[in-house]
């Protein structure tokens, strides 16, 4: 990929190498010679790659373009970028799938808003493999001491992006210098050519240690099988591992890899980068953007998603907003819950308290999806950590996901209040003066699980244990706020939504008084989990999956719900005829069907007694 | 996983991304080397199924040999085949002679135009190849095209990270080309690999063979000795023509392809 600032001579660069290097067929240079005659212009090598009339009478790249050519023992694919800040958009297309960058400076400009604007992309898409060449050397007279200077600047401004080129490169593409060998006239450097640095340059290797993730492409029933099919993006499946399927967490056995012609054996095993053809070893549904997943190794589940963004968009993005977010297969709708940061590109100048984000402008972001999506990462799993933005049917922006401990360790507003001129009131008293005074920290246990699971139980003997120690305790019941705070709500998912919304503002209040706040609620939805956790902060909640055989349920049958579902009369019980999302990474997940309750409150309470010590 | 292999599974996932996306889907299939290849990814793709009719546009003055392979693949295979002429500029005797870029305007891209319309496409698979020549070079794997067919080249969205314009105004419709990436040669050696049956025009008679085919007026054979898949592969190696020096609306004038595309050419 040969990126950097407009006219600094990239695709000259390139047009020179195709030439040098014995790539181009017969005609070729023939025709863009009948070219610049036709225009009444010197030679332009450019033209080899800058194919278009238009770009051909600016003398402009517009869009990229790739060649591939032999050199040696390799064959090269190259990609050459617009420098223009309009093709921006151009220049990432190129620049996703390359294995490495040169990023091009003129000896004479020196380092341009594009040249850093483009390293800054290099740095987001990944691609750490880069060389700096300072081309045009023929118009400063070779002078090392300009080359000195320029690699000392950009040094130092790559430095602050985490690139570390592996060379700078003197060249002039005009003359020929130093693009296949050294060059008499760049007697003082002693590096690599264009060519000989790209030869150095070590190749990606594909490794199959990642965690398995295919998300699904599709669901095939042509014929009596049912394939499902996607593409390994990370690790690799063999048959009969055993796979989980994500949000919906079940799990099943790969009986069969599929493949055409049928003549032709079928496959033991796919590894990274390969397309799949899969049939399970038991009926589940599945469908285009779930994730199979190694079971050891599930990714995150979330309703909120933690990004760097990069934008595209010709209206900025904008906070409170809807968009359309792509993430490998999946699709959701999204709405701007906070932009934390906003940094422009060109010059890593980094402002906050904004509530848009502009064109080739860079961020933090972080959405909050209708559903909750399944993803990773960008560190961790980079193909289902890496999204775009779509606004309408245009593609705006590319992100990053973030690591989800770093969304947990801001301090984030929940969305904005409708009242728009407030602000919070800073209080006399810090969390830390009341925890000396209280002799424990404050936290909110979440208690979560279907009726029956055993909640209440778990809470009052937590109450009464944790108050036993004189520790300052309060159990926000669902049953109990029903009768007050959210005397208005039934039991609609909107309305179990609301009501947790609510159960977690309060818990926010008693834990800031200096509480220890034990939760007892259904609350079946991951992102009205997720939601509580992002308003109170990770370190100080900790959730708790209580969960019991449905046997068991059936007969505790807390107010009768069971036995009045199977009487039909139509109540809805979440996890038997109404939605319960288990929380996929709980802190403890307790199963009251066997145990006593002894065993079960001792166990949350020495996870307790830890996180408030 | 090798050179061919990745092109391989790049090419499957977006035929499976085009047939989960978009309604109404069709295939360009022109019996040529890259059609031949595009066909056999499709049954990879789809399990031994052909889930999409595959469009033949006939100007009537293709290769005779052509049309009989294609009559019987067609039948041997069974798929869905649409065939596409431009029957007004037909009978209103349109040929090459009138000049070779309003030929092939009247006889493929507006014969191509009226398939599009009277079957209501929302999208047709392509299997162009970005070192065909310049202005294919600078395309999208899915590349929007406006009602009338017409090709915004300066203005292209962004593809990265393989999300693809999958959605689209009713008024647009996709050229989807899945070959973008390969070469002729990597194509020749795919053939070879997967002992993919090709017409054999390609193959030399007489000390001559096709390098590309089209319509006979304007399509010329090139001087050849190669009998076999692997022949042609070596001969592409060592030489310095381009593929489509044989194809002559291409070489009318400088941008010809460019014009010809722009107005909704393959």
């Amino acid at each position: 990929m040969v990126v950097g600032h407009v006219d600094h001579g990239k695709s000259t660069l390139v047009g020179r190498l195709l030439a040098e290097t014995g790539a181009l067929q017969d005609g070729r240079l023939e025709k863009v010679r009948r070219i610049c005659q036709e225009q009444h212009k010197p030679f332009e090598y450019a033209f080899l790659l800058d194919a278009l009339e238009e770009e051909q009478l600016q003398g402009v790249t517009i869009d990229i373009t790739e060649v591939r050519f032999p050199w040696r023992d390799h064959e090269y694919l190259v990609i050459d970028a617009p420098g223009h800040r309009e093709f921006i958009k151009n220049m990432i297309t190129g620049a996703a799938h390359a294995d490495a960058a040169l990023l091009l400076v003129d000896a004479k400009e020196g380092i341009q808003e594009q040249s850093r604007r483009h390293a800054y992309l290099l740095s987001f898409l990944g691609i750490t493999k880069v060389a700096v060449v300072v081309s045009k050397m023929d118009l400063v007279e070779y002078s090392e001491t300009i080359f000195d200077r320029i690699r000392d600047e950009y040094t130092h401004f790559l430095a602050g992006l985490n690139l570390h080129p592996l060379a700078f490169v003197p060249i002039s593409a005009v003359a020929g210098e130093n693009l296949l060998g050294p060059s008499d006239r760049l007697a003082w450097y002693q590096g690599p050519s264009v060519m000989g640095l790209l030869e150095q340059v070590p190749l990606t290797a594909q490794g199959a240690a990642g965690a398995l993730r295919i998300p699904v492409q599709d669901v095939y029933k042509f014929d009596d099988r049912r394939i499902v099919t996607g593409r390994v993006e990370s690790g690799r499946v063999q048959l009969g591992d055993e796979i989980q399927v994500w949000p919906s967490g079940h799990r099943a056995r790969v009986k069969s890899l599929e493949a055409w012609p049928p003549t032709a054996p079928a496959p033991v095993a796919l590894e990274t980068y390969q397309t799949v053809g899969l049939t399970l070893d038991s009926p589940l549904f599945i469908q285009r953007g779930d994730v199979l997943a190694d079971p050891a190794r599930p990714p995150h589940l979330s309703s909120f998603v933690a990004a760097n963004i990069f934008w595209l968009g010709r209206t900025p993005l904008t906070l409170n907003r809807e968009y359309t977010l792509k993430l490998a297969t999946a699709e959701r709708t999204v709405t701007v819950f906070s932009i934390n940061r906003v940094m422009h590109a060109a010059s890593l100048v980094v402002e906050h308290g904004k509530a848009h984000l502009g064109q080739n402008e860079a961020g933090e972001v972080v959405f909050q999806t209708g559903r909750p999506l399944v993803f990773d990462a960008a560190a961790e799993v980079p193909p289902t950590g890496r999204f775009v933005l779509l606004d309408g049917y245009d593609v705006v922006g590319g992100g990053i996901v973030l690591e989800v401990d770093e969304l947990y360790r801001r301090p984030y507003a929940h969305g904005l209040p409708k009242s728009g001129s407030i602000a919070p009131t800073e209080g006399a008293l810090t969390a830390a003066h009341r925890a000396m005074a209280y002799g424990h920290h404050s936290h909110v246990v979440w208690l979560t699980g279907v009726p029956g699971a055993g909640k209440s139980t778990a809470a009052r003997y937590l109450e009464r244990e944790l108050f036993a120690r004189q520790v300052k305790t309060f159990v926000l019941d669902g049953e109990n706020l029903r009768f007050g705070l959210s005397s208005d709500l039934g039991f609609t998912n909107a309305d179990r939504s609301e009501q947790a919304r609510r159960a977690a503002e309060v818990a926010r209040l008693f834990q800031q008084a200096g509480l220890v706040v034990i939760v007892a609620l259904v609350s079946p939805f991951v992102a009205d989990r997720e939601y509580a956790r992002i308003l109170v902060g990770d370190e100080h909640l900790t959730l708790i999956h209580l969960e019991a055989p449905l046997a068991v349920l059936r007969e505790r049958d807390p107010h009768g719900l069971y036995s009045r579902v199977a009487g039909g009369d139509g109540v809805q019980v979440p996890g038997l005829n109404a939605p319960y999302e288990a929380p996929a990474n709980p802190a403890l997940r307790l199963e009251t069907g066997e145990a006593s309750i002894d065993e079960i409150g001792a166990r949350i309470l020495e996870l307790v007694l830890r996180r408030i010590g | 996983m090798d050179h061919l292999d990745q092109l391989e599974h790049q090419s499957l996932y977006i035929l499976r991304e085009a047939w989960a996306k978009i309604p109404r889907l069709a295939m360009l299939w022109s019996m040529g080397k890259d059609s031949t290849v595009l066909l056999w990814l499709t049954r990879k793709a789809f399990f031994g199924h052909i889930p999409f009719p595959l469009i033949h546009i006939d100007t009537t003055y293709k290769i005779p040999e052509m049309i009989a392979y294609r009559d019987r693949l067609a039948r041997e295979l069974g798929f869905e085949l649409i065939i596409g002429r431009n029957t007004q500029a037909l009978a209103d005797g349109m040929n090459h002679m009138r000049g070779r870029l309003v030929c092939c305007t009247a006889l493929k891209t507006d014969a191509l135009r009226q398939v599009l319309e009277e079957h209501k496409f929302s999208a047709i698979i392509v299997g162009i190849r970005r070192d065909e020549e310049g202005s294919r070079a600078k395309e999208r794997v899915f590349s929007a095209r406006s009602r009338q067919s017409t090709w915004d080249l300066v203005d292209q969205p962004p593809e990265f990270w393989d999300q693809y314009r999958t959605d689209f105004p009713p008024d647009e419709h996709v050229r989807v080309h899945p070959l973008l990436r390969w070469t002729e040669v990597d194509v020749w050696r795919y053939i070879e690999r997967e002992q993919i049956p090709i017409i054999d025009l390609y193959l030399a008679r007489e000390g001559r063979r096709y390098r590309s085919l089209g319509c006979e007026p304007c399509t010329a054979s090139c001087a050849s000795t190669a009998q076999s898949v692997s022949e042609i592969i070596a001969e592409l190696v060592a030489t310095r023509t381009s593929e489509r020096s044989g194809r002559a609306q291409d070489q009318e004038h400088s941008h010809a392809m460019e014009k010809l595309r722009v107005k909704g050419y393959m």
